[in-house]
């Protein structure tokens, strides 16, 4: 620089990994941010990864960020458990009169096992006293690991094994790695609100599974005695309506394309509630201590307009059936 | 290679209210990019006036060219003015082309006079008039009485007249019916009267639908439109004629009385676009009003307007987007560039909500930037009170400042479209601005919060979901007040405003409030509530049929819908929609003890009546909008829509209507229009 000596400037440098705490085997992001004064450009400059015993893991050019520079890299975590530390560094570097000294930064972070997500659907609603009945069971690993044939229990409140299973080979439709399984199982012969636990062993071969638990609620309930007989038609033209959804009480049904349901249930007093895509819901007391046949009258929902209140919206109403 | 820096970031940033790390994590393919890079300079110093080299010269500049600028523009046309309108957006309408077209004028107009009598519409197109004679017997005294009546409340506890300007409803009401002439004269059909829309008076009927009838080709002139042009050729179409949003795309007209038609805002839009272009005034689009020019510091006239160059671009193309028709634009792509106004600039450049600083002023939950504002429609500058903060720098008083607060069209209300980052972009594929949008958005209905847990930024539910859909606005409507108002109107009868009236007819909307809430993930220094969003499962879309499919949600994602195998997985997903800084943090917890109310059947954290277990995986996240409306509040205008100084005098040379406007609560159409009329007719007259 015709013999003039370059203009130093200050330049810092702070290394953040993400996540902090990564599971065994995963990705993991390590990033670099470089600070210097608001006139000094940086961009362009590596930046080079290193691991815990100083071997180069990576390296990447600063680009602009809003508050300074950045690079960063993506690397595997470890698959052994524990701490991990890896460091971070920008080289002295001179050009166009203008210089730096260069930094360095560390951090750490921890590999932990993979974590289980367990999941159970398709429990029924309500399911008479002793009763068999079945449901799914669902367990994704968190870095999507194949767990076709792992082991799972069903516990009941005193922590006995009520149903057990082991996964399939499939994957639950519209997932990507959500193994399941159906399991079958007895209800309590007693009427309540049961709640068991779904569990799932740890892994320590191979890559570490942590295990998992999940809370389900089973109903129970007396045998049905009284049979609801429920049509839903369209509020105007009388047309039957598929797909409309019932709930007394406890029991659920959907209409069928005749727009009926039958549903069997326990005589009692409840509260009828019927909903359908773009219909008016209904909800009105029922009285289901004796045989009963009504028909929903569902109106349609007018198109909403955030601001407006809804012009001449009709209810949904019932008519009893003689 | 260290260097020294040629462009500074902080330069750059301080160009839009929009962060760096905002535009960096929506990427390029959002579109934001280029129109931030493009958007107005501050940087500039401003010359004096006597050293500003002008580029342009007009009588009247026009700044917008939604319902007040369309209007302003021909009408100061037709009274021998020349006449330049600068519209920072590719095409012209702003949100006029939008709107539903519903158009409430009154004072014995002409629309109202045919229904009154009974005839038929010129075209013979209308069935029988919808209302009783004297629901349409009307007059100017009738109308400005209605539009200050102190005794209206509305559901909401809000007094819709009360707090109007005097001077500015008087002068309204004198121009209402000639504005509806006006329209008329340049293209508009109407259908018959149906009622009255939001805030122009209780007791007449006054509103009509601008409308078109469908044919076998589109004429401004006929009033007939396609299939195609009126966005009703597909389902899944929308057509650049018509951007319409409010209602399906090309709407039934039938119950208006006009079978056969379609209608919206877009019918005027285009129309007065139409006749104002044939008649020879000039637009320039991409150019957004920076500052208004007014000599001899604050006593002196308006002499013109620095206005920036600010296009928009494709962003599957980078093309930039262009207007409907072309002819009388001029294509102008200088930066910034100064525009001489020999007469007068009228200001109709909208309100102030796409602007988080100003807009915070009138209420600080506003702070959360995901309370979108037709951003994807109407760009990023839309609505950025730029028309009004220009204004107050040369002196402007400002009008109506409370009339927002409270209001239910000026605040936030959850929506049942879900996976849409803003539900006044309802637009379909077709449309220029669907590349911006992304998604039409899923209607779920008011059944559809049955499957559904609302969460917030942090995971946690804040109300009973189902209510959401009781929380449309509770404007006071006529003729009975068809919002709750529980007895017959009576004008200016105090127990119109009585305790027990507003007790009796009270709609709480608790809801958008709790949405709105600070919360654990509210941060310093703004404490935004943050997104808030709608979580459901496979079961509910199977049983309720939901289209999780484009362009219903975006493809590519756009940040507004996620789906994951399990609940853990969709917490952190979440953070890919840029104004989510946090995953979900409780949300498997928030969702193990709903599933558990549903079990129970009794939810006894908010009282929700109907409940299904979410368990069925996939799951999903889909954001649910705050839609805001209007904004009310703006420059201070008289009668003559002439723009009043901070010490009550009128500044000369300066105008403004609709939101860029305050005193007057009145929604859409009707405002901005009459506004518009009057403010092109003051306008013209100043020599």
């Amino acid at each position: 620089m015709n013999g003039q000596e370059a203009v130093l400037f200050p330049v810092s440098l702070s290394l953040s990994i993400s996540p902090q705490e990564v599971d065994a085997g995963a990705e993991l992001t390590l990033k670099a941010v470089a600070e210097c004064p608001e006139d000094y450009d940086l961009s362009g400059d590596q930046i080079s990864f290193h691991d815990a015993a100083g071997r180069e893991i990576g390296s990447a050019p600063l680009a602009v960020l809003e508050d300074g520079f950045g690079a960063e890299i993506i690397v595997t975590a470890p698959v052994e458990l524990g701490e991990y530390g890896y460091s971070a560094v920008l080289t002295a570097a001179e050009s166009d009169g203008v210089a730096h000294a260069g930094a360095r930064a560390e951090a750490r972070c921890s590999v932990k096992a993979h974590d289980a997500y367990l999941n159970a659907w398709d429990v029924p609603s309500a399911i008479t006293a002793g009763d068999a009945f079945s449901f799914h069971v669902g367990l994704k690993c968190s870095c999507g690991c194949n767990l076709a044939n792992r082991s799972f229990v069903v516990r009941d409140q005193a922590g006995t094994v009520v149903a057990s299973g082991r996964l399939g080979d499939a994957v639950w439709p519209g997932t990507s790695a959500l193994y399941f399984a159906e399991v079958q199982a007895v209800a309590p012969a007693d009427i309540s609100l049961h709640q068991w636990m779904v569990e799932s062993a740890g892994s320590n071969s191979g890559i570490a599974h942590a295990p998992g638990s999940l809370a389900m609620r089973v109903r129970t309930v007396a045998a049905p005695d009284r049979e609801i007989r429920i049509e839903a038609v369209d509020r105007e033209s009388g047309a039957p309506l598929k797909g409309i959804n019932l709930i007394v009480g406890p029991y659920r049904a959907t209409t069928g394309g005749d727009g009926v349901a039958q549903m069997r249930v326990v005589g009692d007093h409840y509260v009828l509630h019927a909903s359908g895509l773009q219909r008016m819901p209904y909800r009105d007391h029922l009285d289901a201590t004796r045989p009963i046949g009504l028909r929903l009258l569902m109106a349609v929902e007018l198109p909403q307009e955030h601001f407006m209140p809804p012009v001449n919206q009709k209810p949904s109403i019932a008519e009893v059936l003689e | 290679m260290v260097k020294r820096r040629e462009t500074k970031v902080a330069e750059l940033r301080d160009q839009k209210a929009v962060s760096r790390r905002d535009l960096v994590k929506a990427g390029a393919a959002a579109g934001l990019g280029a129109a931030i890079l493009s958007a107005p300079g501050k940087a500039q110093a401003q010359p004096a006036p006597a050293d500003i080299r002008w580029d342009y010269e007009a009588d009247v500049i026009v700044c917008g060219s939604g319902g007040t600028g369309i209007v302003a523009a021909k009408r100061a046309h037709d009274l021998g003015a020349d006449v330049l309108v600068i519209e920072q957006n590719f095409d012209i309408g702003g949100k006029l082309a939008h709107n539903g077209g519903q158009s409430s004028f009154g004072g014995g107009d002409h629309v109202q006079e045919r229904d009154r009598l009974g005839r038929p519409d010129p075209d013979g197109w209308l069935t029988a008039p919808l209302l009783a004679k004297e629901d349409l017997t009307d007059d100017t005294e009738t109308l400005f009485r209605d539009m200050t009546d102190w005794s209206v409340v509305d559901n909401g506890a809000v007094a819709d007249y009360r707090y109007n300007s005097r001077a500015f409803q008087r002068g309204w009401a004198d121009n209402a019916a000639a504005t509806r002439q006006f329209l008329t004269d340049n293209h508009v059909r109407w259908s018959r009267i149906t009622t009255t829309h939001t805030g122009g008076g209780m007791t007449k009927g006054r509103a009509a639908y601008s409308i078109m009838k469908l044919g076998a080709k589109t004429d401004i002139e006929a009033g007939t439109i396609t299939q195609e042009d009126a966005g009703n050729l597909a389902e899944e179409r929308q057509s650049p004629f018509n951007p319409q949003t409010c209602g399906a795309p090309g709407a039934p007209a039938d119950a208006w009385g006009a079978p056969g038609c379609v209608g919206g805002g877009y019918v005027i839009s285009r129309s007065v676009e139409y006749a104002a272009r044939k008649a020879g005034v000039r637009f320039m689009m991409n150019r957004h009003l920076d500052e208004i020019i007014r000599e001899g510091g604050d006593s002196g006239r308006i002499i013109g307007v620095k206005a920036s160059y600010t296009p928009r671009f494709s962003p599957k193309t980078g093309n930039r987007l262009e207007s409907f028709w072309s002819n009388g634009n001029i294509d102008e792509r200088k930066q910034v560039i100064y525009i001489r106004a020999r007469r007068a600039v009228v200001v109709g450049t909208g309100g102030f909500m796409g602007n988080i600083p100003f807009r915070t002023q009138f209420d600080p939950r506003m702070s959360e930037p995901s309370m979108q504002y037709s951003t994807g429609l109407m760009g990023p500058l839309h609505e950025d009170a730029s028309g009004i903060l220009a204004g107050m720098k040369v002196g402007a008083g400002l009008g109506g400042l409370f009339q927002s607060y409270g209001h239910s069209l000026a605040t936030p209300k959850l929506n049942s479209i879900l996976a849409v980052s803003d539900v006044m972009d309802k637009v379909m594929p077709g449309h220029p601005a669907f590349e911006f949008i992304g998604s039409f958005g899923i209607n779920i209905g008011t059944a559809g919060w049955e499957y559904i847990i609302a969460v917030n930024q942090v995971g946690k539910r804040f109300h009973d979901e189902i209510s959401t859909g009781r929380e449309r606005s509770a404007e006071a409507k006529y003729p009975l007040g068809s919002a709750g108002t529980n007895r017959p109107f009576t004008p200016l009868d105090w127990r119109n405003a009585s305790v027990k009236h507003v007790r009796s007819s009270y709609i709480s909307g608790p809801g958008s409030d709790a949405a709105m809430a600070m919360n654990e993930g509210s941060r310093a220094p703004d404490y935004s509530s943050g997104p808030v969003w709608a979580i459901f499962d496979q079961a509910a879309v199977d049983a309720n049929k939901w289209p999780i499919r484009y362009p219903y949600i975006a493809d590519p994602p756009n940040g507004t819908f996620f789906k994951a195998d399990t609940l853990a997985e969709l917490a952190r997903l979440v953070v890919g929609n840029r104004f989510q800084h946090m995953p979900l943090k409780y949300l498997e917890e928030t969702v193990a003890r709903f599933n558990a109310f549903a079990d129970a059947g009794k939810d006894t954290d908010f009282e929700k009546p109907v409940m299904h277990k979410i368990a069925k995986a996939p799951f999903y996240a889909a954001l649910i909008p705050l839609a805001v409306n209007d904004s009310y509040g703006g420059l201070k205008i008289d009668g003559n829509c002439q723009v009043i100084d901070i010490y009550g005098k009128p500044i000369p040379g300066l105008y403004a209507g609709g939101e860029a406007s305050g005193g007057g609560r009145q929604h859409g159409i009707g405002r901005a229009c009459v506004t518009g009329y009057i403010a092109g007719t003051q306008a013209a007259r100043l020599t």
